[in-house]
């Protein structure tokens, strides 16, 4: 089978091998909220294990010492390099520290290489969206440096880098064809007549502005801006979060459609279930520190579960 | 990348700027009609403010109007104070920031479209001030040709006077011109600092710009208060006030410089956009 990377791994937008349509769980993988095998259902005890909420000597109910789980094991795996010069994305020991105290990034080491798709995971508060913005300069880190191609955030690196923020950024006031107009101004890599179409698929009207739009819609625009570009880095922060799940179909085949063998895509989500049969690797962020970064193939093979129960796991309270 | 980040900012301003702006000129033109329709009429209840209807609407829409240039002034300041707080420093910045452009284009454009307009506005206040002035003191209807190259004249003799003092001139220009830049980048510092905070940002960055305000105020009283004694008791030549203007113009010049320099560094260095 042709590869477009190291981990042997079919070409962006192709299914692995033995790997169910997008939407259908794989073999291995529980359809969601069902146990898997030899794993007890959400919420009940295992064998051996006295249920949550009672003392393990007797009946009386035991408050707020939860049973204790073993940790999952963490696979920190960087990604190999396929070519010589500088990374994609590279991260070297980023901190972001705020007033009040608390880091959002510690000493954060992490690389992405070109021709991936990467779920950025994490709990909330664990730094991802941090993390984005200060890729995309939106932040200054307080220690350490983000490199894209090897430059520090700036013209150059925006003009590669297709960022989506978890909010409605665009003025309520454009319409959607002046959007358009506007990036076709700044982005050289901007295509229109993609923009126009995917407008067309998902009965945007363009002469509408965006205040009049639904959120759901507006998310929709501004997935379709930053998807049309041809960039090399796409940053995507919740892209799927505020849209229903008929449109979450179109704009997961509009991510892979739409993007070329040699950029890269990162996604940040909390809807990983819905994700994860796109994604070539994951990692998972914890207080700021990575904690897993691993093939999502290899989650599969090693653990026998997916990437979502994997999580889950991992991030247990 | 600036022409296009010019473009756009003009786009964006022009439609609030050129509204505020007519409606100054076409509260003047009424005004001045107005003034002129009771200067040639004979009757003369327009002046009588006190007991005629049309005294009153008169006497009132002088007010309105007056209260309306400065309205239109101040909203055309203050426009471009929220505008590039909104621009950069809120959502919308996540936008702006990610676009492949540099922090000093960024800067650049903003500030060039918002005091562009600032001297559009100077202009249109010029032309509403002479327009009331000229209705009231009815000076088109007495004035000849001859009275226009007397008072040509006259303004010839004033600048042969003026020009022994060059420096004192030129500084005037440059004032002029740099002042508004000054006062933009003084405003563009407050939403500078006002953004370090986490929340209410434009709160503060308001109470930033008042406090700059109240901060120039003392420092320039402070400054030209021995100024003044030093002209007027000490060295009351021609030559001293143009030493003292070049170096206000040097201030002016250097402080305008610095706070670009801070400015750029908030954007660069200290962008929060959390």
């Amino acid at each position: 089978m042709e590869t477009n990377n190291s981990y042997g791994q079919p070409p962006v937008g192709q299914m692995p091998t033995g790997q169910p349509p997008y939407g259908q769980p794989m073999q291995g993988q529980m359809p969601m909220g069902q146990p898997m095998q030899g794993q007890m259902p959400m919420g009940q005890p295992m064998q051996g294990q006295m249920p949550m909420g009672h003392h393990p000597m007797g009946g009386m109910p035991m408050y707020g010492y939860p049973p204790m789980r073993p940790m999952p094991q963490l696979i920190v795996e960087p990604m190999p390099k396929l070519e010589n010069g500088p990374s994609l994305l590279e991260c070297r020991n980023l901190t972001k520290s705020y007033v009040y105290g608390r880091n959002a990034l510690d000493h954060l080491n992490l690389t992405i290489e070109k021709g991936h798709i990467v779920g950025l995971l994490g709990p909330n508060g664990s730094g991802k969206t941090t993390l984005i913005k200060i890729i995309n300069g939106l932040l200054v880190p307080t220690e350490g440096e983000v490199l894209i191609n090897g430059q520090k955030p700036g013209a150059y690196t925006k003009s590669v880098v297709s960022y989506l923020p978890e909010r409605t950024y665009l003025e309520a006031q454009k319409d959607v064809k002046s959007l358009i107009e506007f990036f076709a101004d700044f982005y050289q890599d901007f295509r229109k007549e993609r923009a126009y179409d995917m407008l067309q698929a998902l009965g945007v009207p363009i002469d509408a502005r965006l205040k009049t739009l639904s959120k759901g819609t507006k998310e929709k625009v501004q997935l379709i801006l930053v998807m049309s570009r041809d960039a090399q880095l796409y940053i995507l922060d919740e892209p799927i979060a505020g849209v229903d799940p008929a449109a979450r179909d179109y704009i997961l085949r509009t991510i892979l459609s739409n993007y070329n063998s040699e950029a890269t895509i990162l996604i940040c989500t909390h809807l990983i279930y819905d994700i994860e049969n796109i994604l070539d690797d994951v990692v998972f962020i914890k207080n700021g520190r990575l904690v897993v970064q691993s093939t999502a193939q290899k989650i599969r093979d090693k653990f026998n579960k997916s990437v979502d129960m994997y999580f889950r796991e991992v991030f247990a309270c | 990348m600036l022409k296009t980040l010019l473009k756009y900012e003009w786009k964006d301003t022009w439609g609030l700027c050129t509204v505020c702006n007519g409606i100054a000129l076409i509260l003047s033109v009424i005004g001045a009609l107005m003034i002129s329709l009771w200067h040639y009429s004979d009757d003369r209840t327009f002046t009588d403010t006190q007991t005629t209807m049309l005294g009153v609407v008169f006497s009132f829409y002088i007010i309105i109007y007056i209260v309306s240039v400065f309205a239109i002034v101040l909203v055309m300041k203050y426009y471009f104070f929220l505008r590039y707080y909104k621009n950069l420093f809120t959502d919308q910045g996540y936008l702006m920031h990610t676009l492949p452009v540099k922090s000093t284009d960024l800067i650049n454009s903003k500030l060039i479209i918002a005091v562009l307009w600032q001297f559009i506005t100077g202009i249109v206040v010029a032309i509403c001030i002479v327009l009331i002035s000229f209705s009231f003191t009815n000076i088109f209807a007495e004035l000849s040709i001859t009275d226009f190259a007397e008072a040509f004249h006259d303004i010839e003799i004033e600048l042969e006077e003026l020009m022994k003092g060059i420096p004192l001139i030129v500084s005037a220009v440059i004032c002029g011109l740099i002042s508004p830049v000054f006062e933009m980048l003084l405003m563009y510092m407050a939403v500078g600092i006002g953004q370090l905070s986490k929340k209410n940002r434009l709160l503060l960055s308001i109470l930033v710009l008042i406090g700059i305000y109240i901060g120039k105020r003392f420092i320039s009283s402070l400054l030209s208060f021995p100024l003044q004694m030093f002209v007027i008791n000490e060295d009351p030549s021609l030559t001293s006030v143009n030493i003292g203007s070049v170096l206000l113009t040097l201030a002016i010049v250097g402080s305008t410089v610095g706070l670009y320099f801070l400015n750029k560094y908030f954007i660069e260095k200290k962008l929060n956009l959390e």
